[in-house]
């Protein structure tokens, strides 16, 4: 708790000052993760073959690029774990680690693709049932965090091999949508009117339907919601100080089985942009059931690498989504899931985020070598101090 | 590596007799500074061996740094610390410890989960060269410290499970079996029962009789006089004064821990009390954290026009009372009734009610503990500002936030209430100074123009102007016949600020004073328990409701006592009696309180002062242990 | 799983089921005890899966290592399998070190941090396992035969209970490793200074500092511990599966950490927990064996409709029911997740 607004140190210059800015820290602190992300997969590609790596990174990083198809590829395959990333990130915001965005993911493509292939209904109402289903499968860590102090963490994974059992029955059950055991009837097939439309964007690409502009609406909703809404005030407060908000009278149990709904109805509709997507629905969906939608762990890199915040989403799941494709640009010397890694060390870093940004605040601005030269400035802010003083009514350390 | 595993810490020195320093400690011209605060002003202090000395002041006096100081908790700015003659390098808890300090805190520093006997041995564990524990090597020699001082420790029983005191026993035995000679206690009484302190007091003489020199800090001057031979008075981190008990007395100790200068004077106009606007009855309040009732059978009234403080020493209850009134806990049992302002409207019963419904009926709360429930400190000040009425017009309508709203309003506060902030109401609280975080939140009660104010240590934090201003305001909340509950550890504030001061002690009103006409040394009798008034019951609110008058009217409730049936819950034979002859029998079961509530009632500033220390009459009739 | 030949007797279907029952509970004990051991020094770690499958990869790429010189004679398989799994251990313990050094020193949030280590779990597998077949992407490592033992090493001939008993119990040998482990471990905790000490630091770091403890040390301690047991837990679940390694546990870690609140955070109940869970996922896992059996017993349990999936989804809907029964009252470390700062005094 410093005496100043500004932690800038004083008397420096403007670009420190730029360095200090919340959402310049932001940024910064993915763009670190991104850099050494990519850093650590190079020196891994590196001690597999040293040879090959250079020229394999460069064009793994060129992959997504080399034609309009790949370009339009990474747009609406981003699409699915874009909406996963909003449930995590929804769900962070209120104070909690929705881990169960594969299963949310799950019951929503359940939903979808019963109302698609069963009941024949159009692209629209499939989404709707997604969202419903999503949020049925999302508010059931909610409720048992809320009534019974269960972490949501366990409940949530749970839940994730429960739905995926429970797609399996359904699909099992119903000869008219299993063609083979393992595959299930191809949607475009059966029911064309439930694939996403294209809307003149097939002249990019024929897959490329409007599922990720409506993913990109729903960032946009979300963001609104967060921001100008009383439900999102209410998210916020219980997410950042539980105590506060119950002395602002907001109800801590309605709020946290709402995050959770809400969360799981987002990563519901992800499962229905997948499912309804051509390139799903023309081959039919894998539903062995001993495996889970990678998508559902793809929210949590996008969620962590945008800071949790709904638009930089968009950014963030563009990003993971590139660098997943961009693994088969490595060519035949290395395993094309060497991008994985590099999101597994990005999420690495996103752990210790608040670290990395009082790096940045320390070091931002001023030129590294000028350090070795200069003595050190005094940390701003007093970091000695606030440990000392005393921070709740009770601990008066001045006693 | 390995080493870092098989440390053990205990006293490798005995602290053998020095001829030739009478002293066991001293510390010299001790001095710490906080950022904003000196604790400790060039104090020196003198342990003899083999007493029990007392450190005595009140909140902010600087006792419990002194004491960290010397445990190691904290590096002293300047000064130096001898032990047994020796300069000693006091760098850490283990340094302390090697020397044979020890120190029991306020808050046991006590695994739960784990035994009596493994808490004590944990550390310097008896164990074979495997590292494999083997403590029935060292339960004997335990259970005869036990013996000795007549602990009653139950070494296999878990720390959770064990009552405080026995807890305490565990942190004394843990010192004990370290072989540690200077006992350090802080505020051990605070969270005792009466037979509990007996039996520390008492333990306090063992020790001494074998050797050990016993320091405690406390505010109760009763135990004080009662089991220490010499007092260090602390004010405002320095030393006031170091006496013998034998020569001194409550009166002189009370005087020198709260002084005698008042610096502060609030203008204001005499009180003029109005109708009740809050009534609470027979509030008990259970606190899981500390295993016992802090708030016990608590009865009041707060008037509008009126300021009414709870005062005492921090710890008695006044918090948990505060917050089982604004909802943020639940009060094991009690009503609660707040007057409804609109005209003829019924008086609205809070004790069930959600914290939103009690901010809403119109109560407003600043908080004590403003980083845990009075702001949301990664929120912009604005936010803020609306923290419990964001949802209402013209902050937001249906649903949907109106940001230029809350800006103007929060820019309307800021102004009045000289909010400081680097980038005004944009600014991320987290970022604003304490003092600066609590003038926001001042203003955003005090804005609310609720009937009811709520304010706890309002002032904290804060310089001398706007401590002023802040005052004022309350005054003038006053002055609008609004009704203030006061909460303040702050003697000046309680004793100039408030119309009217009720003192907690344990989790019971003590006393019941008009500020004009006691002192600051009575005042300080009160919160630390050396003397008690005898209070007179109020009435139970039910029974003086009469159909379509509000409950809260005092006259009408006074004009009920005099005339009709006043069924009193308890005395079940009287009900009886009651039941067979009604009107006639009544008149003569009034009692001597029921005469000195009519007096009581006429004058409302004067209260008859019983000293009768000691005799508690039960408010509300109802019996409790 | 077990191919069972056409003359299958139930005492034989018994054995088999009552040895998967203990193949499919040593893992989960294990893995168990591991999160144990690292609550119980403060740090949230859920990357137990993840450190499961560089367990199993370590083990498996070892062990195709040492197939010619076994094949050759120049080692016995038990000594070759043996130096794989403690080097499983060891990379358990080694990967671990990325959650106990974030925890401890940058401050992190651990359960990120774990999930993390379950992200970039896999992706290793996979450049494991490519290097392993020689540059040529597989999504496995195949285990050689001699990696599991067959009961006439151990003397027993003929079809009988015991034999396909053994099959799953002593013929895998990181069992014998469990059967050392597992007592170990619950007596270092509870009888050792080291294992008191340990705990304090997970309960009330504050109170273990004032004495002169070294939290951090601790937590060290605790994490390395855990990520070595999970990694011996990876390979003895994969020894215990297939003999296709794929780079998934299937869930089992996290089902380890159900199995750790199940049982309290106690070393015995844990045990208890575990195989009760070992039960029914080995019912899920036979369904096709027990119905095809003349046991009218065994066949009525597996004769209901979507029996398969029905048992092999029991194990995770009854952790959840028994998380809404035990959450209310758990006793988790009360320090755990929180990181330790010393300069923090009470």
């Amino acid at each position: 708790m410093s005496d100043t607004a500004n932690t800038a140190p004083i008397g420096k210059s403007r670009v420190s000052t730029f360095f200090h800015k919340p959402w310049v820290v932001s940024v910064l602190s993915s763009l670190v993760s991104v850099v050494v992300g990519l850093l650590v997969g190079f020196i891994v590609l590196v001690c597999i073959n040293p040879q090959a790596a250079p020229a394999a990174f460069a064009s793994m990083i060129k992959f997504g690029f080399t034609d309009k198809n790949s370009v339009a590829n990474i747009f609406y395959s981003s699409a699915p774990i874009l909406m996963t990333g909003l449930a995590v990130a929804f769900a962070f915001k209120a104070g909690s680690f929705n881990i169960g965005g594969a299963g949310q993911y799950m019951g929503g493509a359940t939903f979808a693709f019963v109302g698609a292939a069963l009941w024949k209904l159009p692209w629209p109402v499939c989404i709707l049932l997604a969202l419903i289903g999503g949020a049925l499968v999302g508010c059931i860590p909610g409720v048992l965090k809320a009534f019974f102090n269960v972490n949501e963490v366990l409940s949530a994974i749970m839940m994730n091999w429960i739905v995926q059992g429970i797609f399996y029955m359904v699909c099992q059950s119903n000869s008219a949508i299993l063609v083979t055991d393992g595959a299930t009837t191809k949607v475009s097939n059966i029911n064309p009117s439930a694939v996403l439309p294209t809307w003149g964007l097939e002249g990019i690409d024929p897959n490329f339907t409007i599922g990720f502009v409506i993913a990109c609406i729903l960032a946009i909703i979300v963001w609104l919601v967060l921001e100008k809404t009383n439900l999102g005030f209410e998210i916020k407060a219980c997410g950042l100080n539980k105590d506060a908000a119950k002395y602002a009278g907001i109800n801590e149990k309605k709020n946290i089985i709402l995050a959770f709904t809400i969360s799981g109805a987002l990563a519901g509709i992800g499962g229905a942009l997948y499912i309804l997507m051509p390139a799903a629905a023309n081959s039919g969906l894998d539903i062995k059931y001993s495996g889970i939608p990678s998508q559902g762990f793809d929210g949590i890199s996008v969620a962590l690498l945008a800071n949790n915040n709904p638009i930089g989403c968009i950014f963030s799941a563009l990003f993971i989504q590139y660098l997943t494709y961009s693994g088969t640009g490595l060519g035949s010397a290395f395993t094309h899931k060497i991008p994985a890694l590099i999101v597994g060390v990005i999420v690495y870093f996103a752990s210790f985020v608040a670290f990395v940004r009082m790096m940045i605040l320390r070091y931002g601005g001023t030129p590294f070598w000028r350090k070795w030269f200069k003595k050190k400035p005094a940390p701003t802010g007093g970091t000695e101090a606030p440990k000392a003083e005393p921070t709740t009514g009770k601990e008066d350390v001045s006693k | 590596m390995l080493h870092l595993f098989k440390k053990k810490v205990a006293a490798t020195e005995t602290v053998a007799a020095d001829p030739s320093s009478p002293f066991v400690v001293e510390m010299r011209h001790i001095s710490k500074s906080f950022p904003g605060i000196k604790a400790n002003d060039d104090i020196s202090l003198e342990l003899k061996r083999g007493e029990i000395h007392a450190l005595l002041g009140e909140n902010g006096a600087g006792k419990s740094t002194l004491m960290s100081i010397l445990f190691g908790l904290y590096s002293p700015d300047e000064g130096e610390i001898f032990v047994n003659g020796q300069k000693a390098n006091i760098k850490s808890p283990n340094d302390a410890t090697k020397l044979g300090i020890g120190m029991v805190h306020q808050h046991f520093m006590l695994i739960d989960c784990f035994t009596g006997l493994e808490n004590i041995i944990l550390g310097a564990e008896p164990v074979d060269k495997i590292g494999v524990l083997h403590p029935k090597k060292v339960r004997k020699q335990i259970e005869e410290l036990c013996e000795h001082y007549h602990f009653g420790v139950d070494l296999d029983m878990k720390v959770q499970d064990m009552p405080v005191g026995m807890q305490q026993k565990v942190e004394i035995l843990k010192m004990l079996y370290r072989k540690t000679d200077i006992l350090i206690f802080d505020e051990p009484t605070a969270v005792l029962t009466p037979q509990e302190i007996d039996e520390l007091m008492n333990s306090f003489r063992e020790l001494v009789k074998e050797g050990k020199t016993i320091l405690f800090i406390s505010h109760k001057l009763n135990e004080i006089m009662g089991v220490a031979d010499r007092v260090t008075v602390l004010r405002k981190g320095k030393v006031v004064n170091t006496i013998n008990v034998k020569d001194t007395n409550v009166q002189e100790l009370s005087r020198m821990m709260v002084g005698r200068d008042v610096q502060l004077v609030v203008q204001k106009k005499p009180c003029e009390p109005k109708k009740t606007i809050l009534s609470v009855r027979d509030l008990c309040v259970y606190s899981h954290a500390k295993h016992k009732e802090v708030v016990k059978n608590v009865s009041f009234d707060v008037r509008q026009g009126e300021i009414t403080c709870i005062a005492g020493i921090e710890g008695n209850g006044q918090t948990e009372l505060i917050y089982a009134l604004t909802g943020l806990e639940k009060a094991k049992s009690g009503k609660i009734y707040l007057r409804n302002v609109a005209e003829n409207g019924e008086d609205i019963q809070l004790d069930h009610f959600s914290v939103r419904q009690r901010n809403e009926a119109g109560v407003a709360h600043i908080p004590e503990d403003r980083h845990r429930y009075g702001l949301v400190l990664d929120f912009d000040l604005q936010s803020n500002m609306v923290l419990e009425r964001y949802y209402q017009k013209p902050f937001s309508n249906i649903g949907w936030i109106n940001r230029q709203a809350i800006h103007s309003y929060s820019d309307k506060i800021i102004e009045q209430y000289d909010v400081r902030s680097g980038k005004g109401s944009q600014s991320i609280v987290r970022d604003m100074s304490g003092g600066n975080q609590q003038k926001a939140i001042v203003g955003r009660e005090l804005d609310r123009q609720t009937p009811l104010l709520i304010a706890c240590q309002p002032t904290r934090g804060l310089d001398v102007g706007a401590i002023e201003y802040i005052h004022n305001q309350i005054v003038k909340a006053r002055d609008e016949d609004k009704g203030v509950l006061l909460l303040s550890l702050e003697l000046e504030e309680v004793m100039n600020l408030s119309d009217r001061i009720l003192v907690m002690y344990e989790g019971e009103i003590v006393a019941d004073l008009n500020p004009k006409e006691i002192t600051l040394q009575e005042l300080g009798l009160y919160m630390s328990g050396a003397k008690r008034m005898e209070l007179p019951s109020l009435p139970s609110v039910e029974n003086s409701l009469v159909a379509g008058k509000t409950v809260l009217d005092d006259a009408v409730a006074a004009e009920k006592e005099a005339n009709i049936v006043e069924k009193k819950e308890p005395e079940v034979e009287n009900a009886k009696e009651a039941q067979e002859a009604p009107e006639p029998k009544q008149e003569e079961v009034k009692t001597e309180s029921d005469a000195q509530k009519e007096i009581v009632k006429e004058n409302p500033s004067k209260r008859t002062l019983k000293k009768t220390p000691r005799k508690v009459t039960k408010k509300g009739g109802k019996d409790h242990e | 799983m077990i191919t069972l030949a056409s003359t299958i007797t139930p005492s034989m279907i018994w054995g088999t089921f009552l040895g998967l029952v203990v193949a499919f509970a040593i893992p989960l004990i294990l893995v168990a005890y591991g999160g144990m051991f690292s609550e119980h020094s403060g740090i949230v770690n859920i990357a137990l899966e993840g450190i499961m499958v560089i367990g199993a990869m370590t083990s498996s790429m070892i062990s195709h290592q040492f197939d010619a010189q076994v094949k050759a004679g120049t080692i016995q398989p038990w000594l070759a399998m043996f130096i794989a799994i403690i080097a499983s251990g060891l990379a358990g313990a080694l990967f671990s070190l990325l959650l106990s050094f974030a925890s401890n020193h940058l401050k992190a949030d651990q359960t990120i941090a774990g999930t993390a280590i379950n992200i970039m779990a896999p992706a290793i597998f996979l450049i494991g396992s490519t290097a392993i077949n020689d540059g040529v992407e597989t999504d496995w490592i195949t285990l050689p035969t001699w990696s599991t033992f067959s009961p006439t090493n151990f003397g027993i001939t003929g079809k009988s209970f015991f034999r396909s008993f053994s099959v799953n119990t002593i013929c895998i040998e990181t069992t014998f490793f469990a059967l050392v482990l597992i007592p170990l471990m619950a007596f270092i905790l509870y009888r050792t200074r080291f294992g008191l000490r340990l705990r304090s630091c997970g309960e009330h770091p504050e109170a273990s500092a004032s004495l002169g403890l070294n939290v951090f040390a601790y937590r060290y301690a605790g994490v390395t511990i855990s990520g070595f047991l999970a990694g011996i837990g990876g390979t003895a679940y994969v020894l215990a599966s297939t003999s296709d390694v794929y780079g998934d546990v299937a869930g089992i870690g996290f089902l380890a950490l159900a199995v750790m609140i199940f049982g309290n955070w106690n070393a015995i109940k844990i045990i208890g927990a575990a195989f009760f869970f070992a039960f029914f996922k080995t019912l899920g896992n036979m369904t096709t064996t027990l119905g095809a059996s003349d046991n009218a017993f065994l066949k009525a349990l597996v004769s209901f409709p979507r029996a398969e999936i029905i048992y092999a989804l029991l194990p995770y809907i009854v952790t959840l029911i028994v998380l809404i029964f035990t959450s209310k009252h758990s006793q988790a470390p009360k320090a755990e997740g929180t990181p330790f700062d010393i300069s923090r005094r009470s």
